[in-house]
């Protein structure tokens, strides 16, 4: 992992990516127990190229690919973790971004999304492991409630989020 | 018990879960590459299917009852 973040930081440095921060399931790992994954999921803001509003991966992957990394179906094997990177997509994936807080990792800086965050987008997205891993959150008493109810709020996810407590949270 | 164990691994530093967590992704990859993982999940599927399809290989497109065939009106 060590290798993976500081190919991504050395990225980072030169221009390449902005802020990035590591979601899914290693993200959950940071306040979690850690559980099985095949790859790290990273949601990276992109600078937008001179004259053009438009966002691209593409820089990403050509830095990598001159770099040795290859290619595995969406994902780049970054050291020796296939990656895959994201660009935010809305609001609630803008903001679990800008505040994702730093640690670090053997050694090597980074960010990861705030358990928070983590919940709002797992229930946004709402995959059978999304809903199982939210249920992980709050058995481990992970997340601060108050803080989480202000996030679904801000993002009109608070009718989702009741459905989903009558559903799994009750007792 | 199970979420206590689940507590004093999470409450691990998180380069320690992360070197687990490598641990796992290698041990997946071992089993995958094996094929493993496939002929348990055949086996396991079989067991769901006894009765209603015939032994052999896993049939996962549409399954005609033996004896069917050509009763079409061909």
């Amino acid at each position: 992992m060590k290798a993976t973040l500081e190919m991504i930081n050395g990225m980072q440095t030169e221009g390449v990516i902005g802020k990035y921060a590591i979601a899914g399931a290693v993200g959950a790992t940071f306040y979690l127990e850690p559980s099985a994954t095949a790859d790290i999921e990273i949601f990276v803001m992109l600078p937008a190229p001179p004259g053009s509003s438009l966002l691209s991966l593409a820089p990403i992957y050509k830095y990598l690919a001159a770099r040795g990394c290859r290619m595995e179906g969406e994902r780049i094997v970054v050291g020796d973790w296939p990656v895959q990177f994201l660009a935010p997509r809305n609001a609630l994936e803008q903001e679990a971004l800008a505040e994702a807080p730093e640690t670090d990792i053997e050694g090597a800086r980074t960010w990861v999304l705030t358990a928070e965050h983590l919940v709002a987008i797992a229930l946004q997205t709402g995959r059978v492991k999304d809903h199982a891993r939210i249920v992980q959150f709050f058995e481990e008493n992970a997340v601060d409630t108050d803080k989480l109810k202000r996030v679904l709020m801000k993002h009109g996810l608070t009718p989702k989020w009741e459905s989903f407590a009558r559903k799994y949270l009750e007792e | 018990m199970e979420l206590d164990r689940r507590k004093r691994l999470a409450s691990l530093p998180f380069s320690e879960k992360i070197r687990i967590l490598e641990k796992l992704r290698d041990r997946s990859r071992t089993i995958a590459a094996s094929g493993l993982r496939k002929e348990a999940v055949r086996q396991q599927m079989r067991k769901v299917q006894v009765g209603r399809n015939p032994p052999g290989p896993l049939h996962t497109a549409a399954w005609t009852p033996r004896g069917a065939e050509g009763q079409g009106g061909r």
